[in-house]
């Protein structure tokens, strides 16, 4: 039987914190068992920016049992599934304990995005990438971030059809935007400048 | 008294609650009863939520703090307590009454309070009439195991108590579920609450002055205000220095002579702020004086042990090292100990529904006292569980080793935790010696594709070097490889020619698998001749 009184204590602490938590939870309509989670991205990381969404899950046995969590929003980190979101995070399996809440996950999942552990992946490609070729690394994962975990801002699509109408062929644009992690106005002094 | 500093400070970190019915841990970190029992792991041992340090006893509740919360946070306190009852009598299973009166009040004149008199005329004669009072009418003997029912004055001339007289007496608000008005419970909202509290007035009958008193917060053994408290796993109360190590290096109960296990309590942090916050001028003066104390007496503390390892190979290693059967998800009322490892005793007539159960060792000293509600007596009749130990299991971890065509490379006895691992090496080189002539195979390991009970043990492939380098040569653990995938099997005895396997897989890598699910272990034992019980723990 979930713990509703301890959930909803926990939802009200996320609500008043979440300025300064940079996490935050939203809940589907009268059902506690499942929410929306939303991290914003670390600074100085590829992540910066970005808002992604999490989708969260409660057991009935929570807080005993970890509550399950995936990115709906694509990210591009060796700790996370770049297929479905699937994330690895030791706490969200054994290490988990009733001590902690759901506001101290998504900023154990923010950590991650800062400090990703290559060495215990869940996608293996990224983290291959990231072990081998790290500034490719870090390109890939901004752009993901500004393709899917960007709102109000231009899709990539538009940034791309832009720069084409400037005159930059389809691939050139769409090389230079990926090597600049989506930013546009870098793109074009790249396209310009080469 | 009551302060929104005192509910903040004693919230339960797990139900975001006020603590209710506090235990506190050998670390000294403080949980409901209910929380502490939700996050157990009924099948191995247990980590502390906050510090995970490792534990297996399920402490008592720590009557003094119930007491001192009762006053320090009275109303809140009560509405958590009702909450709580209503949460037993939907789920039926009740925590431990407790005594209305609090030990020192039932037997302290109020006059010798200390807190009216400055402690540095008369400390030492309100610690010696304390002391006394203890000693007189130690609150343990309400819960020990010898003396149930001594403690309420119309019983302690009665030389054979009936314990459920003295339950009567006690006007438990547990043992009244299901509620003779539940009809009435059903009614939501919080003037039901309130309109409620008065059945549950029997807490605290005599509790007309709700301000905490140095007397409240009173060492069981020294009588002086509590100085670093600590709580040990009978749920008594302590100040650091009076609990000491025994040359045996146990620690037991200065006031109930009961066995701590596990490691040496730790101070609790949050009572120990909270008596320094209401108390400063009294604890300072105890910290001055048990340091004059401990100059004279240097205490002997153990180092506080590290938390758990976080790695998951350690814990299947210690898994395995277990000495004894594991009874899952079933807790011995004695000591506490969750699961109970060895032998499991369970009494035949406890009508509750959590059961009476005790281990070994509780039930040879007769402990009576549960850790629930239970009105265990000792002419209640206890029989012995046993795992599943003979016939059709025995029989299906052998087909199912024989459906695996495992091969068995290597063999080893783990001596860790294994008292007579020498007798068992012999007994397993017997079991192997006498198989060798039933399967005759000869050159390499050998694959177990018979059913027969009596070679699942055996290796040809070993055999050679088992005969020539004797025993020395046993002392392995069983390696069983199945495809890529290897079995560990080690092999332990309880001292009672009782042998248990427990076998672990590794994946292809090398790596253990994650034997987080104990759903995904089943358990197996036999009976035969050279080896009375056996049972393999592992992974279908
Ligand atoms: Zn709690
Ligand atoms: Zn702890
Ligand atoms: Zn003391
Ligand atoms: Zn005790
Ligand atoms: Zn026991
Ligand atoms: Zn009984």
């Amino acid at each position: 039987m979930l713990d509703v009184s301890r959930v909803q204590k926990e939802l009200v602490e996320i609500e008043r914190d979440k300025k300064l938590s940079g996490v935050s939870v939203e809940i589907s309509e009268g059902d506690l068992t499942r929410m929306r989670g939303t991290i914003n991205g670390p600074g100085g990381t590829p992540y910066e920016g970005g808002i992604f969404i999490v989708d969260i899950q409660l057991p009935s046995a929570y807080p005993f049992e970890p509550p399950k969590m995936q990115f709906v929003t694509k990210v591009w980190h060796p700790n996370v599934s770049s297929q479905n979101g699937a994330i690895c995070l030791d706490i969200l399996k054994d290490q988990w304990s009733p001590a902690l809440t759901l506001k101290t996950a998504l900023l154990s999942l923010q950590a991650l995005l800062s400090t990703p552990e290559p060495d215990d992946p869940q996608d293996a490609v990224v983290a291959q990438q990231y072990l081998r070729d790290y500034a490719t690394f870090v390109g890939t994962a901004r752009y993901w971030t500004e393709t899917f975990a960007k709102r109000g801002s231009l899709g990539i699509q538009e940034k791309l059809a832009k720069l084409v109408e400037m005159g930059f062929s389809e691939d050139a644009a769409k090389v230079a935007l990926e090597s600049c992690g989506g930013d546009e106005n870098a793109a074009l002094e790249k396209l310009c400048s080469g | 008294m009551e302060t929104h500093d005192d509910a903040e400070q004693f919230q339960c970190i797990i139900c975001l609650e006020l603590v209710y019915k506090p235990i506190v841990h050998a670390c000294g970190h403080l949980f409901c009863f209910w929380c502490v029992h939700r996050a157990m792991d009924g099948a191995y041992k247990n980590l502390c939520p906050l510090c995970r340090r490792p534990y297996m006893h399920f402490p008592r509740i720590c009557e003094q703090l119930h007491f001192v919360l009762l006053k320090a946070v009275h109303d809140k306190y009560l509405t958590r307590a009702k909450e709580v009852q209503e949460e037993e009598a939907q789920g039926g299973i009740f925590s431990p009454e407790i005594n209305p009166q609090p030990p020192r009040i039932r037997n302290m004149p109020l006059d010798i309070a200390m807190e009216d008199t400055p402690p540095e005329n008369t400390s030492e004669e309100a610690s010696s009439i304390a002391t006394e009072t203890v000693s007189s009418s130690n609150p343990c003997s309400e819960r020990g195991s010898v003396c149930l029912s001594n403690s309420a004055s119309s019983n302690s001339d009665d030389p054979n108590p009936n314990p459920s007289k003295e339950a009567d007496v006690m006007g438990s608000f547990k043992g009244k579920a299901p509620m003779p008005d539940e009809g009435e419970e059903t009614l939501p909202g919080g003037q039901e609450l309130l309109g409620k509290t008065e059945n549950l007035d029997i807490l605290l009958p005599d509790l007309t002055d709700l301000t905490v008193t140095t007397l409240d917060l009173a060492c069981l053994h020294c009588g002086n205000l509590l100085y670093r408290p600590v709580v040990l796993n009978c749920g008594h109360m302590f100040c650091e220095h009076c609990v000491v190590v025994g040359d045996d290096e146990s620690v037991s109960c200065p006031s109930c002579k009961a066995e701590h296990p596990g490691m040496f309590p730790q101070v609790c942090l949050e009572l120990h702020h909270y008596i320094d916050r209401i108390f400063p001028l009294e604890y300072a003066q105890r910290s001055l004086q048990v340091a004059a104390e401990e100059r004279d007496r240097p205490p002997n503390r153990p180092q506080l042990p590290p938390s758990e390892p976080q790695d998951l190979f350690l814990k299947s290693r210690i898994r395995k090292s277990l000495p004894g059967p594991v009874h899952r998800a079933v807790g011995c009322d004695g000591c506490g100990m969750m699961p109970i490892v060895g032998k499991r005793f369970q009494c035949q007539d406890c009508p509750e529904a959590i059961g009476f159960d005790l281990c070994q060792k509780c039930h040879e000293t007769g402990c009576v006292v549960g850790r629930f509600n239970q009105r265990h007596t000792p002419e209640h009749r206890m029989v012995e569980v046993r795992l599943p130990s003979r016939g059709s299991m025995g029989r299906q971890f052998l087909d199912a080793m024989a459906n695996r065509s495992l091969n068995i490379m290597d063999l080893r006895v783990i001596a860790e935790d294994c008292n007579e691992s020498e007798a068992l090496q012999v007994l397993l080189m017997q079991h192997r010696i006498g198989n060798l002539g039933e399967s005759p195979q000869g050159n390499g390991a050998s694959t177990l594709e018979t059913s027969d009970p009596q070679v699942a043990p055996s290796a040809d492939g070993a055999a050679d070097g088992v005969v020539e380098d004797g025993v020395r040569e046993i002392a392995e653990d069983y390696v069983l490889q199945d495809g890529d995938d290897h079995h560990e099997v080690y092999v332990l005895q309880d001292g009672d020619d009782h042998h248990e396997a427990f076998m672990h897989s590794h994946g292809e890598d090398g790596e253990f698998d994650d034997h987080d699910d104990e759903e995904e272990f089943e358990a197996f034992s036999r009976d035969d001749e050279d080896i009375d019980f056996f049972r393999v723990v592992f992974h279908s």
